[in-house]
């Protein structure tokens, strides 16, 4: 943890009498170092320390004994009081760690941008990093109960409970019993706990409440932050605005030996604490005073504002005009001012109301306004056959039925006060079936008879005894022949005694089969009433009873954890049977921890976004192998955010409709869009990496300076938290683009901080090199040639220290963050950087990059790429010498000929998946239209045979020797520049080319191949080196070396390059493809001659245009032959005439 | 489009995108009917018959482990890992879930049957992907004897524990993962 240092001065007041400026050194220990300048007389440092007594009566630091769970009334904390003063001055002064978005920022680069385009400034102004410069990811309530100051003078008072002390001769001492010196210089001061808790008007009923805990004018509770779940962006509400249901705070006591000092202020009335309890003096009526230290508020309700409910409508019936009904509980006259449209004549529907939706299927969201505790009773939505006035569909959420005396009581009281819609039938035929909102979409009526009760709305029946538990009522003919609605009903017996609820202590509802899934029961009871329950599970008709919970009185809450490595995959529901109490079902889903193929379906997410349109646009980008059963892995929150995005492909919005219930979404917490994408993403890949989202946007990663490293190790440790639990998180997918200060294409190039980075920047070059950096006013006139010579002189220097430099930073940089994933949690790297295609690929080497690596990736960007080159040649490339890691590849190819052939060439060049997904969104380009469902069929076909290719093995063909020692560099005819036209030469001809490097060079490695070829090879090679070559080569293999080799080179010398220049081909786009194809075709004559010396492989096509994949086992080997007509290689960019025979179709994978 | 494909010597030659065609030949005349490419497997003589071992009885809860392999018109053991698609049925008929998985005759495929299951006969319906071999296997799933207990009641958890995560700030070495029940498997990294 960086320690940040700041100087300040305080205000302080003594006694409360006279104000003067004292110098004041304050030093937290944790988590931040705040040194004051000590001023001109010597400061004693002592450590001030608030502790309680836990019940073992053992003194425990007040941050030790913090506590805050989540009750479903609210906040249950434990906490202690900030406003701590010595002498007046604050003793834990909060530092804020979050930045405001839209702060200014100077800087030069920014105001270059500003000349050319002001509103480009404007945009990237928006993003402030908030995790910079040391600043803890973690929230802001890392308060210290303990610190060290140095003090200057001799008596001190500290506050609330003024507590007098002194430092004499370097003394610390203190007669006040409250408080003890330990160890000389420690002042220990021991806290009692207030506990502060609010109940309805003269009701039993507990209330959240904001409570008011003053000490004079300071609100004590102004300094407590309460972040809602471990770390996360976000901001942090402060004590003294949040609502708790119980509070219990420590206080320093104000009560001691008879002494009565200032008093605290609860809710205005004064408050005194001492070790006999609490000395409480309420002026009014709404305060009073319980047992030895609490406080109780009574209050009066606040009436609650409406809540917003979204309704998830998501099907209306066949396709065609509907109308909408939808009918709530008590309450619903507010609605007719809304759609005031009755829409039948018959008199039992009059009173609801619709809402004409039209021909066009639409997928809509309903808001409406309801009261927060009418979640508890039955809301219905109907639609309607708008021209025959048939009920299509009715969904029924919620509702409260009782079972007493062994039969089944149905209450329906989902309608007006005194309606009801079965009044007046004695006996009314319904059917049962176990599944309430099971996902499952097949449903097993069992015929049964309601009877009418006396009670109007209580219906009766002898239900089969097995029917335990949660259970479906359907009435077939409730209002018309196609009409049904559903009543869960539960055979606990409902009484209005209290309630147990389930929660996810995370709000985690998704895991995979295998894990442990955590579940907190929570009873809403008397205080005093020892409970124990029966947690059953339920899934469609099976239920698994659990074992009991015991939960003595007092403790409300009851965690456990479930077993599933025995569960079927699909939707659970967690209910609860007990005396007196009716659980609310609590669901949560298992996905199957077996992949569906063995095809490592890695799924990455290159230029990740985080908005919810471009959300659904990764789900379709995800669901390309299959959009059903991905479907069936969503949470029905998050089917209804995608019905209510209006934006699904069609087939899905039909098969989401086909789901016959969905909850209330605003019972469960949704996680924000970035879990989402996770949750999404893991429910599809066996494997899923993650790239922080936005990666590109306010995530871009910087790396120049220690406090960049720092802040992305924490970047990336945050996105590693909130999906660690889940077993096919792979990790992160650190898509690096790494230009020495972080900026690149259209990433902004201000995270708030470019002025802070440009000082660490300057101060790191001139400690690394104890010179200062060149500014560009030197620059400027060294070009002008205003700079005497020994001036001009000494600038190149230091600028060439300064490139130096910068080339030293990017391998530190990389090897850190190696470091940092290893520790957080190895995961996968994306990097346009060396040694893939697209940028430059003459600066680095496989081993220095990928060999500390548990997985590489060549991300490969071919819409301005050598299609389909450059994704085999990375492969080959990235996979040299890393043995058994995993390899995965991510072509970015826009058409489905691209990303096929070159997925194909990839894995039988080493890559162990490739993710053939290309661009998120529906493109196309001159090689053709590349859409969901184009990616769907490529998905499918790797998921049969990926994993086969794979495994049977790299056809051993040719091997090229890419080499470190050798040159390097921008230069056409470098030897790293011939290594890869040679390799794009060879998949021209129909071979197959394999990456060495020097770390590879031995003799079994090679032992298979036909022939080695040694290319711009101008270096020494080493004498072991040219032993393994003379081996190969006695044991039948072909040595070649270009023409451009060196004499001391091994090998027979060939001329491969004719007149033609190796190396990378200039231009943009489809001219890069032309001019690779036309330099081959120069080469090619010399070439095949070449090639004919070397044996053939088993396979041979009679056209360059023609590549082909192999790979070869022991008995079976594979081929195949890509279809090269479809990659463009005619000027000027445009696809050549393909000829077509007779009767041929479009294209057919 | 097309093209003349040779082989080093007459193969037996499964087309992956035409089920269950192969042809033994020296060369080819492919057409691609522009399709980006064509897939074939090229073996010496062509799969006769598939041999797979499942247990024959399996509680529910428990790991069913199956064993294939493809044995060629020479009677000779395929050695390479193989394409299968692996369809459970229930004893319903009903298929319950269907794998994709790459096999070779040493290695085992396995599935745990849950406890939710229906218990009865259930088939496994092996395909072989290269030549369109099938076989289709009986196993019997009974009921477990007693259901393990599932729920484990744990102390009550603490939303945040601000000593450990002062802990974890203050580390001045390695930052690390703080771990919670559940999450043992990143113990390393802990």
């Amino acid at each position: 943890m960086r320690s940040t240092v700041s100087k300040i001065f305080f205000s302080c007041a003594l006694d409360g009498t006279a104000f003067f400026r004292m110098p004041f050194s304050v030093i937290l220990i944790l988590p931040f170092a705040l040194s004051v300048f000590s001023g001109h007389s010597y400061a004693d440092r002592i450590t001030i320390r608030l502790v309680a007594t836990d019940q073992n009566g053992e003194r425990q630091l007040l941050s030790d004994i913090r506590n805050y769970r989540m009750s479903p009334g609210g906040l249950v904390a434990r906490d202690w009081l900030g406003g701590v003063k010595v002498n007046g001055t604050d003793l834990f002064p909060t530092i804020p760690f979050i930045l405001k978005k839209g702060s200014e920022e100077k800087d030069d680069f920014l105001s270059e941008v500003a000349k050319t385009d002001p509103s480009a400034l404007e945009k990237r102004k928006r993003y402030i990093d908030p995790l910079y410069e040391g600043k803890a990811v973690g929230p802001e309530f890392l308060r210290p109960s303990e610190v060290k100051v140095d003090l200057t003078g001799k008596e001190f008072v500290l506050t609330p409970g003024e507590i007098r002390f002194s430092i004499q001769g370097g003394n610390l001492i203190t007669k006040d019993p409250r408080a003890k010196v330990v160890d000389g210089d420690v002042l220990e001061i021991e806290c009692l706990p207030i506990t502060v808790t609010a109940v309805e008007d003269e009701g039993a009923k507990h209330l959240a409440f904001s409570p008011q805990i003053f000490f004079e004018r300071q609100n004590l509770l102004e300094d407590i932050h309460y972040d809602q779940d471990e770390f996360y962006l976000g901001t942090a509400t402060k004590g003294s605005e949040q609502s708790f249901l119980r509070l219990q705070l420590d206080l320093i006591p104000n009560l001691a030996g008879g002494q009565n000092f200032s008093p605290y202020l609860v809710q205005g009335a004064k408050l005194w604490l001492g070790k006999v309890g609490i000395k409480f003096v309420p002026e009014k009526a709404s305060v009073k005073q319980i047992g030895d230290t609490g406080i109780q508020l009574v209050l009066k309700p606040a009436p609650e504002p409406p809540q917003q409910r979204y309704l998830p409508i998501v099907k209306l019936g066949p396709r065609g005009y509907h109308q909408l009904l939808v009918r709530t509980n008590p309450g619903t006259e507010w609605y007719q001012d809304m759609v005031p449209y009755p829409i039948l004549d018959d008199p039992e529907r009059k009173l609801h109301f619709f809402a004409r939706i039209g021909y066009e299927k639409e997928n809509l969201d309903f808001h409406f306004s309801m009261q927060a505790d009418l979640n508890r009773f039955p809301l219905r939505v109907c639609a309607l056959d708008g021209r025959k006035g048939d009920l299509v569909d009715a969904y029924v959420f919620s509702s409260s039925l009782r079972a007493p005396e062994g039969r089944f009581e149905i209450r329906i009281t989902g309608e007006r006060k005194g309606k009801d819609l079965l009044a007046g039938r004695q006996q009314i035929p319904a059917e049962v079936a176990h599944a309430y909102y099971s996902g499952q979409r097949s449903w097993r009526g069992r015929p049964i008879i309601l009877e009418l009760t006396e009670e109007p709305g209580i219906y009766r029946a002898q239900l089969p005894n097995d029917l335990n538990g949660l259970v479906t009522v359907t009435f077939p003919d409730f209002i018309s022949a196609k009409a049904w609605v559903e009543i869960p009903v539960m055979n606990g017996t409902g009484a209005a005694g209290g309630s147990i609820s389930f929660l996810s202590p995370r709000n985690r509802v998704r895991y995979e089969v295998g894990e442990l899934v955590e579940i907190q029961a929570v009873v809403r009871s008397n205080e005093d009433q020892d409970v124990t329950i029966q947690p059953l599970l339920v899934m469609g008709e099976v239920r698994i009873p659990l074992t009991p919970l015991k939960m003595p009185g007092g403790q409300k809450v009851a965690t456990f954890t479930l077993e599933t490595p025995a569960l079927a995959p699909g939707v659970y529901q967690v209910l609860a049977e007990v005396d007196g109490l009716v659980t609310h079902p609590f669901g949560f889903q298992l996905f199957p921890a077996d992949p569906q193929t063995d095809y490592p379906s890695v799924t990455m997410k290159p230029f990740s976004h985080e908005t919810p349109d471009n959300r659904i646009g990764f789900i379709r980008h995800l669901m390309g192998a299959d959009p059903n059963s991905a479907l069936g892995n969503l949470m029905p929150e998050e089917q209804l955010a995608m019905a209510r995005s209006g934006r699904l492909p069609s087939y899905w919005a039909e098969t989401l409709a086909e789901h016959p219930f969905l909850p209330p979404p605003e019972r469960a917490s949704s996680p924000g869009p970035l879990q989402q994408m996770l949750a999404l993403g893991i429910s599809q890949g066996s494997r899923y990496y993650w790239e922080p989202a936005a990666g590109y946007v306010q995530y871009n990663i910087k790396h120049t300076t220690d406090i960049d490293n720092a802040r992305m190790y924490r970047v990336q440790q945050m996105y590693v938290q909130q999906a660690r639990g889940f077993a096919s998180f792979g990790g992160m997918a650190n898509y690096w683009h790494a230009p020495i200060y972080g900026y690149w294409e259209g990433s902004p190039p201000v995270d708030g901080h470019q002025a802070i980075r440009n000082q660490k920047i300057a101060e790191e070059f001139t400690e690394a090199t104890g010179k200062s950096l060149p500014d560009r006013d030197e620059i400027r006139k060294l070009l002008k040639n205003e700079l005497k010579p020994n001036d001009a002189e000494e600038l190149r220097s230091r600028s060439l220290d300064w490139g130096y430099w910068q080339a030293s930073v990017l391998p530190r940089t990389f090897d850190l963050w190696h470091k940092a994933m290893d520790e957080i949690q190895p995961g996968l790297w994306l990097l346009n950087r060396p040694p893939s295609g697209w940028s430059s690929g003459a600066s680095g080497y496989p081993p220095s990059f990928f060999g500390p690596l548990d997985a590489v990736s060549t991300y490969n960007i071919t819409d301005f790429g050598r299609m389909p080159f450059d994704l085999p040649y990375g492969t080959s490339l990235s996979t040299a010498g890393v043995d058994k890691k995993p390899k995965f590849v991510h072509a970015w190819t826009h058409s489905r000929a691209g990303a096929l052939s070159e997925a194909l060439l990839s894995l039988t060049m080493g890559a162990d998946g490739v993710d053939p997904s290309a661009n998120e969104f529906v493109s196309h380009n001159l090689m053709g239209l590349y859409s969901t469902y184009d990616r769907r069929q490529v998905m499918q076909l790797f998921a049969r045979y990926g994993r086969f290719i794979t495994r049977l093995g790299q056809y051993k063909d040719i091997a090229i020797l890419f080499s470190a020692r050798q040159a390097w560099g921008q230069s056409d005819g470098n030897h790293i520049f011939r290594v890869r036209s040679l390799f794009y030469d060879l998949l021209r001809s129909r071979r197959s080319p394999h990456i060495f490097l020097d770390e590879e060079m031995k003799v079994a490695k090679l032992k298979g191949y036909s022939a080695l070829f040694l290319v711009g090879m101008t270096a020494p090679i080493s004498s072991e080196a040219i032993e393994v070559i003379n081996g190969f080569r006695d044991s039948g293999g072909v040595v070649l070396k270009d023409d451009h080799s060196s004499q001391e080179c091994p090998g027979q010398a060939v001329a491969l390059w004719g007149d033609t220049k190796p190396g990378y081909p200039r231009g943009d786009g489809e001219y890069e493809f032309v001019q690779t194809w036309e330099q081959y075709l120069k080469r090619q004559p010399a070439l095949e001659k070449i090639l004919g010396r070397i044996p053939k492989p088993f396979v041979q096509t009679d056209s360059p245009r023609r590549l082909v994949a192999l790979a070869s086992g022991q008995h079976v080997k594979f081929v195949a032959v890509i279809n090269d007509e479809l990659i463009p290689t005619e000027l000027p960019g445009k696809l050549p005439p393909t000829p077509r025979a007779a009767g041929e179709n479009d294209s057919q994978i | 489009m097309k093209t003349t494909v040779k082989f080093d010597q007459p193969y037996v030659v499964y087309d992956l995108q035409k089920k269950d065609e192969s042809t033994r030949a020296d060369h080819l005349d492919l057409s691609f009917n522009r399709s980006e490419a064509r897939l074939m497997a090229l073996v010496n003589e062509p799969f006769e018959k598939i041999k797979a071992e499942v247990n024959t009885e399996v509680q529910a809860g428990q790991i069913l482990r199956l064993k294939i392999e493809v044995i060629d018109q020479k009677g000779i053991s395929i050695s390479d890992p193989l394409p299968f698609e692996l369809s459970l049925l229930e004893p319903s008929g009903k298929e319950h879930a269907r794998f994709l998985r790459t096999l070779s005759p040493d290695e085992t495929f396995e599935f745990r049957a849950a406890l939710s299951a229906p218990v009865g006969e259930w088939r496994f319906k092996i395909h072989e992907l290269v030549s369109g071999l099938e076989v289709s296997l009986a196993w019997r799933l009974i009921s477990s004897p007693e259901r393990p207990l599932f729920a484990r009641q744990l102390p009550s958890i603490m939303i945040q524990d601000a000593a450990a995560i002062r802990r974890f700030i203050s580390e001045k070495s390695r930052v690390r993962l703080l771990l919670e029940a559940g999450q043992e498997r990143f113990e390393p990294f802990g």
